[in-house]
């Protein structure tokens, strides 16, 4: 092989294993340790990039070295962002998906994710065809055919869509990136696609960052907000303030958090149902992820933010039941 | 004083549905969705949403309890067949509908609350 290659690690596994695995020479061996410094003697994750050497020459040229950059590049996006819960290797293809589709990024998955779902776009367009064809026809002879056809049909749809669950919200997925990329582990990459990759890697780091935390992020606010109304109503000395605030502030705390959840849930299901009923967009599509966000974000904030007003209506309700008032 | 009591009717009501949304999913829900197993609409959900705190499931009985609530919508986008819903038991409809329906009441009533209240 002419010149440095580079592929990426599919699972985790031992240096060492990794180094035995690819069966070097033991010239090429020794420049193998330089130039995979960012992963010598450690456990090598999936997605880190690893560098096999020019073989023509034993010191390391100009091109190895921005090699050995990206390679850093990457290890430290996906250290720093995800190494702990391996969210970003086992999300890579949604997240893909979803950045791809706002212009955000592009890369090697994104042509796979598209063909998987074109292969399940095509599978329900056959199924509404069935329904069609049986809703017109509608005679007994007519209903025997279609249920024959239409468990036929589930069966492709089921598989392709576990596929699905695999590929894309792959919260199942065992981590093996080499599924995700719909690569081989051992097809050595171009220079302009590794390039691409470290740009790819860090942008999703960062999106997988946002949406992990995003949930939490509310949830803390609002309890880091209760705390401190409470804490000023108590600090201000009156003791009767303060057990309201702690009614009042702990209601809306819990019947605002609870409703957002409620709300954002029903929201989803909502705008994917009346964009797949009244617009008919499949529900496999990516714009029905648009529709399921705008929903669940919708409820969320609505309801989250009525809950919040009935749990203060309720907390005050409790405080003046209670006796504390008097 | 009559928005404040529908608030915190609704309030309360949302407090139990709480325990029994929980029950639901956990004991009805994949019943349900095997008698829906041929909507493209249940089936879709399922993989695509069906994932998150819960296994997505409190997602997915709100979707099931909307086709069960509005089947013959869902059948004019080819989405389910209304025989399909009409051969769910009863009592597994109201299992499924009820947690549904009792949540967007709490939320009705406490959005007319709101409204009343501003």
């Amino acid at each position: 092989m002419q010149g440095p290659y580079v592929f990426i690690n599919d699972r985790p596994q031992l240096y060492p294993q990794l180094k035995l695995s690819l069966s070097l020479s033991p010239h090429a061996q020794t420049k193998f340790d330089t130039l995979n410094q960012h992963i010598r003697n450690t456990v090598v994750l999936p997605g880190q990039l690893v560098i096999i050497g020019d073989s023509r020459t034993a010191s390391c040229t100009a091109e190895e070295a921005r090699l050995m950059l990206s390679a850093r590049n990457v290890k430290h996006d996906l250290m720093a962002h995800s190494a702990a819960d391996q969210s970003l290797i086992k999300n890579y293809d949604l997240l893909q998906a979803i950045m791809a589709h706002t212009s955000i990024g592009i890369g090697a998955a994104s042509s796979a994710w598209s063909k998987h779902l074109a292969a399940i776009e095509k599978t329900l367009m056959e199924i509404e065809d069935l329904h069609k064809q049986y809703l017109r026809k509608g005679t007994m002879g007519a209903r025997d055919e279609f249920l024959v056809k239409r468990r036929a049909l589930f069966a492709k749809l089921e598989i392709q869509l576990s596929g699905m669950a695999r590929f894309g919200a792959g919260l199942k997925n065992e981590g093996s990136i080499k599924k995700m990329l719909g690569i081989s582990t051992k097809s050595y990459w171009h220079h302009g696609e590794i390039r691409k990759y470290e740009e790819t890697v860090k942008r999703i780091a960062k999106a997988s960052q946002m949406l992990k935390k995003g949930t939490y992020i509310g949830i803390a606010l609002d309890v880091g907000v209760t705390a401190l109304e409470i804490t000023e109503a108590c600090s201000t000395g009156r003791e009767q303030e303060c057990t309201r605030a702690k009614f009042v502030e702990g209601g809306k705390l819990v019947l605002g958090v609870g409703g957002a959840a409620y709300g954002g849930y029903a929201g989803m299901g909502f705008g994917v149902a009346v964009c797949a009923a009244v617009f008919a967009i499949p529900t496999a599509g990516v714009s029905a992820l648009g529709c399921a966000i705008v929903g669940g974000a919708v409820g969320g904030l609505a309801v989250g933010t009525l809950g919040s007003h009935t749990g203060e209506q309720i907390g005050t309700l409790l405080y003046e039941v209670s006796g504390s008032g008097q | 004083m009559t928005s404040e009591f529908i608030g915190i009717v609704s309030g309360v009501v949302m407090l139990l549905s709480f325990p029994l949304n929980f029950y639901v999913i956990y004991t009805r829900l994949e019943e349900a969705e095997d008698y829906l197993k041929f909507s493209t609409f249940v089936v879709t959900f399922k993989y695509r949403f069906g994932v998150g705190p819960l296994g997505g499931k409190l997602k997915r009985l709100f979707a099931i309890a909307l086709v069960i609530l509005m089947p013959r919508i869902f059948q004019w986008r080819y989405l389910v067949l209304v025989e399909d819903v009409k051969r769910i038991p009863k009592s597994l409809k109201l299992w499924i509908v009820v947690p549904y329906l009792l949540t967007l009441s709490s939320m009705a009533g406490m959005a007319l609350s709101w409204f009343l209240t501003n």
